[in-house]
């Protein structure tokens, strides 16, 4: 097991080192750094000699990936690419082209992106685990027949339609929470009832069409026969053999998604004006600031990684066939 | 500035000096005292003020000196935060600034929201006792002599969308709001006269509105190096044939149904560079653009096509066709517009061209290109804007002044116009003291650029904000941002009517519960039949 | 009165092509103590019956009509929360197939446990002190480390038995086994039929065995039903049934078993197929098969009939009526003598010649995926094969034969040893040359629903290999060979347009065969070929491979776990066990006097029909070890009766006895 985790870590790094050069080169494929150093500068009063002091204290006045003028390793390392991208290694993100601590500006913008996908995560889960359980019980009849339709009505809806109409709803009509903003601690909770809420319902509609029908093949398998033949209530059937089966595949499309929570959304932060994640990669490729882009794609790939490395060990937990070595 | 200020050049080779002689010994990154180096220009007069000695007539130092950049800085701050490690913690001066102000920066996330909290150290200043004519008739003057700041505590949060944003200031939550496009039309009424006012709904809820037009200007720039539009060239035929399709093309672009559509009529149509309220604009018909208006019962009245086709024939574009090759005539504008947002202006533009029969190419780029192509003097026509540093009409006139070349210089002249005549006039004009005298240099500059049209000027947008009228002592104000430490608030008015806007309305979650049980209703109903199922089917 | 009855049982499936009449009308008693089993081929309606009795039919099904009385109640009139306190207490179902009826993420105890929970008193650790009884009573070894087993740690024969011990938990009155041991090997079902045998004699529960298996009939029931399209055709005695099957169809499929009297000659077979359940039947449905019948057939649904005391049979030629009718024509069945060609051995050249053939996988470790062991799955295996020739490959499953058959045709590559085609070694031959010869060599694989292309036309199947290996028809057109081929196989030209899922197993393992032969082959490995299909359809194709053999001179790998198939179709036998040829010899030899210890249980385990052979059944203990860790010296010695000392140390040496055989055992040298 800590053989296997060793060994997919050790697979993370020449795939990272790919996404940095991808990142790299398509960023610098479209930007140079002169024109990042205009568009940090502004549009007026700009020198030349203002944008080379720029790109000189930021370290883009060297050559993108192979320093001729360098000696030795020097033609490798004295260049944008190897100083900027290294270093994302061992979690140096560097500072931002405004000068801002990019690990900083991630750590407290973390907080209010987790204060909201979790909460959506946790109870989406339970809900549409519960939602699809209960049409699967109540498979061929009407209730799953209209179950069904409305997950396909739900998932049909733009989310922008469920967020623009339910701040019209509930608070502009109704008064009933804010309409957007944030604040820490407990106080929190009024402001994140409305976006935890209309995230969930977006989202329940694919995930419970997708569990119903993972748990309608489960429920056709020999081992349910086995359990009823026990005399077990449907009930019981479901929830004690069918759902831990129902685990395996459902682990799969879930699990990969924990560690990517932190990365935030940017529609519904957007909206409820909640100062999180989901913006920032953004806001950074707008305003050609590629330290914060590279970290932003660096962690998210990372965070995937992990992800995908908690779906394999997570199977451990419930299934018990899967060792991993 | 160290063209201006006496020694700063000495000053600031003295400090890198200093600098390099600190990094040959490997402390790169020390704390320079600057106060033990002299700067000439720079003497201390007492604990509160020092004198600066600049170079020559310059008056607009002054604006300069208010700009944040100015701010003094106690050098104990400027020590403080030069300590090891304070960067690497995110502790720097632009982030936690120290200062003399009303107010302090007490949270300082421009994510988030942003707060500033009364000075207990501000040294104190009174409201003022007079002002412009009309502010006592306003109330502008009530407070006169109160010790400001009045407001306690002032948050600034960040709203991305503009739907919430404009919802919560309808809510009372924000107390100022900008006007949308989306929600203008439920904001503003204008009258026949062109006079805007809240709509009556807004009025209901107390709202008002501040309008005031902008030191900025927006314009189509003919880029001066362009063989076609330019001005430039050697034959001067070809410089007045250039010149009349220039002005023909000022005449064809409406800027008066540009505004309406797509700014809501927040502008006034520019009749030249510089915008109401700075030195040198006149107003009336003595102030219009003698090539594109006419003044007609008092008021400016674009001219007629004919006249900008006639302008084209004399151009020697007949049927705009080129006389002589019979080519016919193509221009081009650059612009990063490119979404399927931006496609209703663009049609718009052409449309323009079209008026007169000429086909107009739009190239789109992304901002880079853009940029370079302007830097490079590359581009043919193009959308372009300028917002006044400081309200003196230098600042606007610079803006042809031929050594400002984008092109050549890297300079803020982005049509690259260049007249010898208007250079020597701006000379002349940029240091002068504003009066009777100024102005007519002025009157002649403005008399040239409207000849030359190396712009179609196009208009001064209008800033129109909506407050709630629990706030007071509001007067805009383009170039001064200093107002918030007049304002006032009646908190308990806001409070009130904040409770009386927003009560809740709980009967929805009543009908939540009862849709809810009526969802779990057949369920059970089903469950219970099911449970009671026989073996046979009958 | 009977434990079990079932009164006029009907139930009905609905599906794409309309009511499927699944079970029509059946009625039966089981007493208590007694075993009654229910036999018929796939699709005749005997696991719906059982289904039925216990309500756990597939949502689309539905009992329609009808009574069981269990112990006096009939449980159709149950509501569905009182059928729950029936199902595992008063009566409790094992199914087929043991490796999916388990819940794979609960341990042995959890699902033991579940049962006591659901239907007793006992909570806790008294619960788990039961569930550790059942387990030692239904012979689990190492019971107590076992309970918290999870079913994959298990083989199937465990994991049948722990089955077993989740129907007895609570207790039940009466069992239903579902072709209890279809999916197990030969020595572990002779382990879970004596088991089931012995459970029901000590405890006195009443049995409904459902099987398609004369054998299992024969050796564990008391009375026998015998099912066809929906219908039961016969009740009897067993005693009865098998000294006298009555039925057409119960005759027929006592004629279609392959048995040493009738090796050379073909088997007997019933024209046609089972009708489709969804037909609304007027007269007997076994008249389109059967070769007695007559018009009154076709009209006239037969009625009841007693053809001996406690024997009744649903046939128009039992009608007291028409008496004069039931002639000797009932009894007969063809006996040809045929000439017993097993003691030639092989002349000339072999077509294939194997020797030492070894193929090893790496089992992998470590953070570097080092090479740290070998599964043995072929440990140096020999074998020869000359043309017109079948050398049957038996033995268990994990025993390595079919990697052997892939190996020969170098499907795999083996780790090491030689395979001689014709003379040429294959195993050092580039791909492109060994492609060549891939048409000499074809192979039909076990599962005649997997290994057609379900997108392909059944012509363009047995098209594909032509083209593939460049095999021009000559006079023929391809079209024409390929209606040839059909037609070789007993499939009409017309069925070339259709797909592969319109046929029956049977159909379609002719096509597969069609196939192999389209590109004129001269080995032709078959790994179990019949395996799949129900035994009136295994004769078809045992048939038409003997037929084959005749006419095209074809050599035959033939891998298999079925005696009765080798006995019926082999010439030579070689028997596996653990990725090593045990023994090795001529049909007759082998079958009728095994000398290792493992042949001879393999023999003695086919459950035989009664009176066949008095041979009594040795059980073997414990299971096949994985051939990742096989067991020192002889790998049979744990599981071995004769045993002996040198045996847990050396893999004994091959001894040949006479010309033809050979037998690696240290009780021989």
């Amino acid at each position: 097991m800590i053989a296997y985790i060793i060994r997919r870590l050790l697979y993370a790094i020449p795939i990272l080192v790919g996404v940095n050069l991808l990142t790299f080169a398509l960023f610098f494929v479209v930007n140079t750094p002169d024109d990042m150093a205009r568009m940090q500068l502004g549009i007026k009063r700009v020198t030349p000699e203002a944008i080379q002091k720029w790109k000189v204290e930021r370290g883009y006045d060297k050559p993108l990936v192979y320093n001729t003028g360098a000696e030795g390793v020097g033609k490798i390392t004295r260049t944008i690419f190897y100083e900027k991208s290294v270093k994302l290694f061992v979690l140096d993100f560097g500072r931002a082209d405004d000068g801002r601590d990019i690990g900083h500006e991630i750590r407290t913008r973390m907080g209010p992106s987790l204060a909201i996908a979790v909460p959506v995560f946790l109870l989406g889960l339970f809900v549409t685990v519960t939602f699809a359980l209960l049409l699967a019980f109540f498979r061929a009849t009407y209730l799953d027949f209209w179950g069904v339709v409305a997950c396909v009505a739900l998932m049909s809806i733009s989310s922008l339609f469920y967020i623009i109409g339910g701040q019209y709803l509930v608070s502009k009509v109704w008064h009933l929470v804010p309409i957007s903003g944030y604040a820490g601690g407990l106080d929190a909770a009024r402001f994140l009832i409305l976006p935890v809420m209309i995230s969930m319902v977006a989202g329940i509609g694919s995930s419970t069409r997708w569990y119903r029908t993972i748990f309608l093949e489960e429920i056709g398998k020999d081992y349910v026969r086995t359990a009823r033949a026990k005399g077990l209530s449907e009930l019981a059937v479901l929830f004690h053999h069918v759902l831990k089966n129902a685990m395996i595949p459902i682990l799969t499309g879930v699990v990969v998604v924990i560690p990517l929570l932190f990365m935030g959304s940017l529609l519904v932060e957007s909206f409820f004006g909640i100062p999180g994640l989901g913006s920032y990669t953004i806001d950074a490729i707008n305003a050609q600031d590629f330290a914060v882009v590279r970290s932003m794609v660096f962690i998210g790939s990372v965070l995937y990684i992990i992800g995908l490395l908690l779906t394999d060990l997570s199977y451990t937990l419930v299934d018990p066939r899967v060792r991993l070595q | 500035m160290s063209e201006y200020i006496v020694g700063l050049k000495d000053f600031a080779a003295a400090l890198k000096a200093e600098d390099h002689a600190l990094a040959a010994v490997g402390k790169g990154k020390a704390w320079l005292d600057l106060s033990k180096t002299p700067l000439a220009g720079v003497e201390l007069i007492d604990r509160y003020r020092y004198r600066i000695r600049i170079k020559g007539r310059y008056p607009q130092f002054a604006y300069w000196l208010a700009m944040n950049f100015f701010a003094p800085v106690p050098i104990e701050a400027d020590r403080f935060f030069a300590q090891p490690g304070m960067v690497e913690k995110n502790l720097t001066l632009d982030w936690y600034p120290v200062g003399t102000g009303p107010y302090m920066l007490t949270e300082n996330n421009p994510n988030a929201r942003m707060v500033l909290e009364r000075n207990p150290n501000f040294r104190g200043e009174a409201y003022p006792g007079e002002g412009e004519e009309g502010d006592r008739a306003a109330g502008l003057l009530t407070d006169a002599g109160g010790r400001i700041p009045f407001i306690d505590k002032v948050v600034f949060s960040r709203e991305r969308e503009g739907i919430p944003y404009w919802n919560k200031f309808l809510q009372g939550y924000y107390d100022f709001s900008g006007i949308s496009s989306d929600s203008f039309d439920q904001a503003v009424r204008i009258s026949v006269e062109g006079e805007a006012s809240v709509s009556p709904e807004m009025k209901a809820k107390g709202i008002k509105l501040e309008s005031s037009v902008g030191t900025a200007t927006r314009y189509f720039a003919f880029n001066w190096l362009d063989p076609i539009v330019g001005g430039g060239q050697a034959d001067p035929a070809e410089r007045v044939r250039a010149r009349k399709l220039r002005q023909a093309i000022s005449i064809a672009i409406d800027w008066e149904e540009f505004i309406s559509i797509f700014a809501n009529g927040r502008g006034i149509p520019g009749q030249g560079p510089i915008p109401p309220g700075i030195f040198g604009f006149k107003s009336g018909g003595e102030g219009i653009n003698p090539v594109v208006y006419d003044w007609i019962d008092g008021a400016p009245r674009r001219k007629t096509l004919e006249r900008a086709k006639g302008l084209l024939s004399e151009a020697g574009y007949p049927n705009v066709r080129d006389a002589k090759s019979g080519q016919p005539l193509v221009l081009y504008l650059d612009t990063t517009d490119r979404g399927p947002g931006d496609k209703p202006r663009l049609d718009w533009y052409r449309k323009q061209f079209a008026k007169l029969s000429i086909q107009l190419e739009v190239r789109g780029t992304d901002y880079n290109r853009f940029q370079e192509k302007v830097r490079k003097g590359a581009a043919q026509i193009f959308v372009w804007g300028w917002n006044a540093d400081y309200p003196d009409p230098e600042n606007f006139l610079f803006l042809f002044h031929a050594p400002q070349s984008r092109a050549r210089f890297q300079g803020e002249n982005a049509a690259n116009y260049s007249n010898p005549e208007y250079d020597r006039l701006f000379e002349q004009v940029k240091h002068m003291e504003n009066g009777p005298a100024r102005q007519a240099l002025i009157d002649r500059m403005l008399a040239i650029l409207r000849e030359d049209a190396p712009w179609s000027f196009g208009f001064h947008p209008k800033d129109y904000s909506l407050h709630h009228d629990w706030v007071s002592n509001l007067k805009p104000n383009n170039m001064a941002r200093n107002g918030l430490k007049y304002q006032k608030i009646d908190a308990a008015r806001r409070e009130k009517l904040r409770a009386e806007w927003n009560r809740p309305v709980l009967w929805p979650i009543g009908l939540l519960v009862a849709a809810l049980a009526a969802g779990v209703m057949p369920a059970v109903l089903s469950w219970r039949r099911r449970e009671r199922t026989l073996g046979r089917s009958q | 009165m009977s434990l079990l009855s079932v009164e006029s049982l009907r139930t009905s499936l609905t599906s794409a092509s309309g009511i499927v009449r699944a079970v029509d009308g059946v009625s039966f008693q089981v007493d208590a103590g007694e075993t009654f089993a229910l036999l018929g081929e796939s699709g005749c309606g005997k696991s719906m019956t059982a289904l039925s009795l216990m309500r756990l039919l597939p949502d689309a099904g539905s009992i329609v009509g009808g009574r069981v009385l269990l112990g006096g109640r009939d449980l159709m009139a149950l509501s569905e929360s009182d059928m729950r306190d029936v199902r595992g207490r008063e009566m409790a179902m094992i199914f087929q197939e043991p490796a999916t009826s388990l819940n794979p993420v609960l341990t042995v105890s959890q699902q033991i446990v579940e049962v006591l929970e659901r239907h007793t008193a006992l909570r806790g650790v008294a619960a788990r002190r039961r569930a550790l009884e059942l387990v030692e009573a239904v012979g689990l070894p190492d019971p107590a480390q076992r309970l918290d087993a999870y079913p994959f740690q298990l083989s199937g024969g465990m994991k049948q038995r722990v089955m077993v011990a989740i129907a007895l938990a609570g207790n039940p009155g009466l069992l239903i086994a579902d072709e209890p041991t279809t999916a197990l090997d030969v020595t572990i079902q002779a382990q879970v039929l004596e088991l089931l045998g012995r459970l029901q004699r000590e405890r006195g529960m009443g049995m409904l065995l459902i099987t398609h298996d004369l054998g299992i009939v024969s050796q564990l029931a008391h009375r026998v039903g015998v099912m066809y399209a929906g219908e039961l055709v016969e009740v009897a005695a067993r005693q009865a049934f098998f000294t006298s099957p009555c039925h057409p169809y119960s005759r027929k499929l006592f004629a279609a078993l392959p048995r040493p009297e009738r090796r050379g000659g073909d088997l007997e077979t019933i024209p046609g197929s089972v009708p489709p359940l969804t037909t609304a039947f007027t007269g007997c449905r076994f008249a389109d098969r059967c070769q007695s019948a007559w018009a009154r057939c076709a009209d006239e649904k037969p009625a009841w009939h007693s053809a001996s005391d406690g024997h009744v049979v649903r046939c128009h030629l039992y009608d007291p009526a028409l008496a004069a009718r039931q002639g000797g024509t009932a009894a007969s069945s063809e006996r040809r003598n045929c000439e017993d060609d097993e003691a030639s051995p092989a002349a000339g050249v072999p077509l294939l010649a194997v020797s030492g053939l070894k193929l090893h996988f790496p089992m992998r470790k470590g953070v570097f995926r080092r090479i740290a062991g070998q599964v043995k799955a072929v440990d140096g295996v020999s074998l020869t094969l000359t043309s017109g020739r079948t050398l049957a490959l038996v033995g268990e499953s994990g025993c390595g034969k079919t990697t052997v058959g892939k190996a020969v045709l170098q499907l795999l590559r083996p780790t090491g040893g030689s395979v001689r085609f014709d003379g040429e070694e294959l195993t050092v031959l580039p791909p492109d040359r060994l492609r060549k010869l891939r048409a000499d060599m074809q192979i039909v694989f076990q599962d005649p629903y997997g290994s057609l292309d379900p997108r392909m036309r059944v012509g363009d199947i047995i098209e594909e290999g032509m083209t593939a290996l460049g095999r021009t028809a000559g006079t023929m057109s391809r079209d024409e060979r390929i209606d040839a081929l059909l037609a070789r196989v007993g499939l009409s030209a017309v069925m070339r347009g259709r797909y592969p899922h319109e046929f029956s197993g049977g159909q379609r393992q002719r096509i597969a065969i069609a196939r192999a032969l389209a590109v004129e082959p001269r080995l032709l490995v078959c790994d179990e070929p019949t395996s799949a299909l129900d035994v009136s359809v295994q004769a078809q194709i045992l048939n038409l491979l003997k037929e084959l053999q005749t006419s095209l001179g074809l050599a035959y790998l033939f891998i298999t776990h079925n005696i009765a198939v080798v006995e019926h179709l082999a010439h030579e036998v070689a028997v596996m066990y653990l990725g090593r040829i045990v023994e090795q010899g001529t049909v007759g030899e082998i079958l009728r006097e095994p000398k290792h210890p493992y042949t001879e249980a393999l023999l003695s385990a086919v459950p035989r029909i009664e009176g066949e052979d008095g041979r009594p059944v040795i059980v073997l203990k414990g299971d096949i070890p994985s051939p990742a860790n096989p067991p020192a010296g002889c790998h049979f010695h744990p599981r071995c009766p004769r045993a002996m000392q040198e045996c847990a140390t050396l893999y004994p040496s091959e001894t040949r006895i006479g010309a033809t055989r050979r037998v690696c055992c240290h009780l021989f040298k």
